[in-house]
């Protein structure tokens, strides 16, 4: 046990048992802050791995915007204090019986499949790199998915924008 | 062998290699700053399995698979498919570590966008759908099966 | 042991660095309190607070005492847990975002060792403020919902709606900003802006991205929930916004981390626009002067630009009239971001033309 595994041991337990806090919980805010710090632990594990720019663009994608766009519309949709309806107890167990079932399933391929770490060339995730890799258009550059993934984003806008639109047949 | 505050913590933390390595800096009259004290840290965590970390992936995962099929409340669903996603940039972030492959982080990104483009629609829907029927409960929604 | 010296001079270093830059803004933040009620005093002809001390300079101090000698309430129908979380987590994200604020040019001693002024020089300091920026809303939105109270909860929404929507705004006009920087370091932009006039043309950011400026500026009136942006506490509306239910030192909290907020913002828009630490005149000054008194000469005047833009702020507040929430909207997503937008693309033009 030293410092470094000490860090990890922190960081995923935050993760994991504010995860599971918030699919536990039955108040749908303190779900909410609990995916929160969930995700606030996820950005950390990024700066851990020395990934500081994602780790920012996580703390203001996910924590700064998705997040606050769900608390949102938790505003929207409930009222203080309301306890959420639960499935019944069968189907519950259920569910945990198969996500844990999948878990040994995977655990026991990963185990059994030894990672090697290789040590061919340095990485360095600079922001310069990422950003001249991320516009490239030569080989290993991803200029195409790139576009795409603008187009879908604008596509999500238009959207959201469409759906939340009032008609103006809509009677309510 | 006398040993003041700072130096017996940084025994207690750092594995013992490490630990020499600063006391030989140290008898040549070096300066060692933090950064440096740093980048040890580092290059011993290296050292740690990343399968540790594939573990954390898979588990956070499957807590997100458990709340999707636990839960009946739709944003809850919604925050459950952002755990997935979020255990897929920590699985892809940690190959990316692990084999000195940049790509994988670019990936990342992508997920990171098609992510926030689906919780953005997905809200809009979930609202709309109390505005029509004054629930977010999925089950209503099962309504013309029966 | 030269390691132990050195480090725990190092951490001793940051350690008083940290607690001046938080007792420092803590002052500024009360007497901005102060200076809002005397502009607000002078711009509508009356006198202001003039009881407490020669002319009411104690009055700060009289307040915190009221605030923390009233009687803390906490209504019975609210989340205890997310009440309690909601101030502390305004204040805390406020006093966050002055890690990564290069406060003076580095003192350098006779011996070589460098004293940065600095708390973290970490390589992606205006991504950091972007995220602490995006976590201030939390504590808007834990308050308001915790509160369960029907003003709050739609202060709560008013806030997250708009600091959502503003955001964007913002950081379409500092990427303008960052690629003709080049970098997303605090230090190497203000550094990048030495002195005033470089090569028969302004160093300073505002000089070049004049646009970027006034859209940082009204975006950051949004984000700082002051008027004319002051949507979620307005008392006409609203009765008092997200602190409502509120009291005794928590309310202090809010209040607190709004003055804060401020005095921030104010040092981020002189540091990334109005040249931080530099002056027009800093190398001679440098070569007469010795290097500590350098440095100090740089803190103030970094503090002088901030008090002239917190005063800016304050004059703002009590000469417009609040806007209507479609209009706040309308002007945020239909006029701000598209202005955003093209001058990023003149910008990248500009850019491109003269890289050929």
């Amino acid at each position: 046990m030293n410092g470094a595994n000490i860090l990890f041991y922190l960081l995923a337990a935050m993760i994991l048992g504010s995860g599971l806090l918030a699919v536990t919980t039955r108040q749908l805010f303190r779900a909410a802050i609990y995916l929160l710090f969930s995700l606030i632990g996820m950005a950390g594990m990024y700066f851990w791995l020395q990934y500081e720019f994602i780790a920012a663009v996580q703390v203001v994608v996910y924590v700064g915007g998705i997040t606050v766009l769900i608390i949102f519309s938790i505003f929207l949709t409930q009222q203080a204090g309301e306890k959420m309806l639960v499935k019944k107890t069968g189907q519950q167990i259920f569910a945990a019986i198969a996500a844990f079932c999948g878990f040994a399933l995977v655990m026991v391929q990963i185990v059994q499949n030894n990672f090697t770490a290789t040590k061919n060339l340095s990485l360095s995730p600079s922001v310069t790199n990422i950003g001249n890799q991320m516009l490239g258009v030569d080989k290993g550059g991803y200029a195409l998915p790139f576009e795409v993934v603008s187009i879908l984003l604008l596509a999500a806008l238009i959207g959201s924008i469409v759906i939340a639109l009032r008609t103006p047949t809509q009677t309510s | 062998m006398q040993k003041d505050g700072l130096e017996a913590i940084i025994m207690e933390i750092c594995n013992p290699i490490i630990y020499h390595f600063l006391r030989s800096l140290k008898n040549n009259s070096q300066t060692i700053t933090i950064f440096e004290l740093q980048a040890l840290f580092l290059r011993h965590f290296k050292k740690m399995p990343s399968q540790y970390y594939l573990f954390l992936s898979l588990a956070l995962f499957c807590i997100g698979v458990m709340g999707v099929l636990m839960r009946r409340n739709a944003i809850i669903i919604l925050m459950c498919i952002e755990l997935m996603l979020n255990a897929v940039n920590l699985l892809l972030v940690t190959f990316s570590k692990m084999y000195n492959d940049p790509n994988a982080q670019l990936f990342v990104f992508f997920i990171m966008v098609v992510a926030a483009a689906e919780v953005s629609i997905g809200l809009a829907i979930i609202v709309m759908m109390y505005r029509k029927v004054h629930s977010i409960d999925v089950h209503i929604l099962n309504r013309l099966k029966n | 042991m030269i390691l132990t010296a050195i480090t725990l001079g190092f951490i001793l270093e940051k350690v008083i660095l940290v607690s001046i830059i938080l007792g420092g803004s803590l002052g500024i933040a009360m007497y901005s309190t102060w200076a809002e009620r005397k502009v607000a005093a002078v711009m509508q002809d009356r006198r202001g607070p003039n009881r407490a001390g020669p002319f009411g300079l104690f009055q700060p101090l009289a307040d915190g005492l009221k605030l923390f000698m009233k009687e803390e309430i906490i209504p019975t129908l609210s989340n205890k847990f997310l009440f309690i979380l909601g101030p502390s987590l305004a204040m805390l994200m406020a006093c966050m975002t002055s890690a990564v604020i290069p406060w003076g040019p580095n003192i350098v001693h006779a011996d070589g060792s460098v004293f940065t002024l600095q708390v973290a020089d970490i390589n992606i300091g205006i991504l950091f403020i972007f995220g602490v920026v995006s976590l201030g809303v939390y504590g808007i939105m834990l308050g308001s919902w915790a509160s369960n109270n029907k003003y709050s909860l739609l202060s709560g929404l008013r806030a997250a709606a708009q600091a959502v929507s503003y955001e964007l705004a913002m950081g379409l006009s500092l990427i303008a900003l960052v690629m003709m920087s080049g970098s997303l370091s605090m230090r190497e932009i203000v550094e990048q802006q030495h002195g005033f006039w470089n090569n028969g043309y302004f160093t300073w950011n505002f000089f070049k991205q004049p646009l970027a400026f006034v859209i940082f500026i009204v975006c950051s009136f949004a984000e700082l929930n002051r008027a004319p942006f002051d949507l979620s506490e307005c008392e006409s509306e609203l009765v008092g916004g997200y602190h409502t239910e509120f009291s005794s030192m928590k309310l202090g909290f809010y209040l607190f981390a709004e003055y804060i907020n401020m005095f921030i913002t104010s040092i981020i828009l002189s540091s990334l626009f109005f040249g931080g630490y530099n002056y027009p005149g800093m190398d001679w000054v440098a070569l007469h002067v010795s290097p500590l008194f350098v440095s100090i000469i740089g803190v103030l005047v970094l503090l002088g630009k901030a008090v002239a833009f917190i005063l800016f702020f304050m004059f703002i507040r009590w000469t417009l009239p609040r806007f209507r929430y479609d209009q706040l909207m309308d002007l945020g997503w239909k006029s701000l971001i598209p202005l955003a937008l093209f001058n990023m693309l003149v910008t990248g033009a500009i850019i491109l033309a003269f890289q050929k």
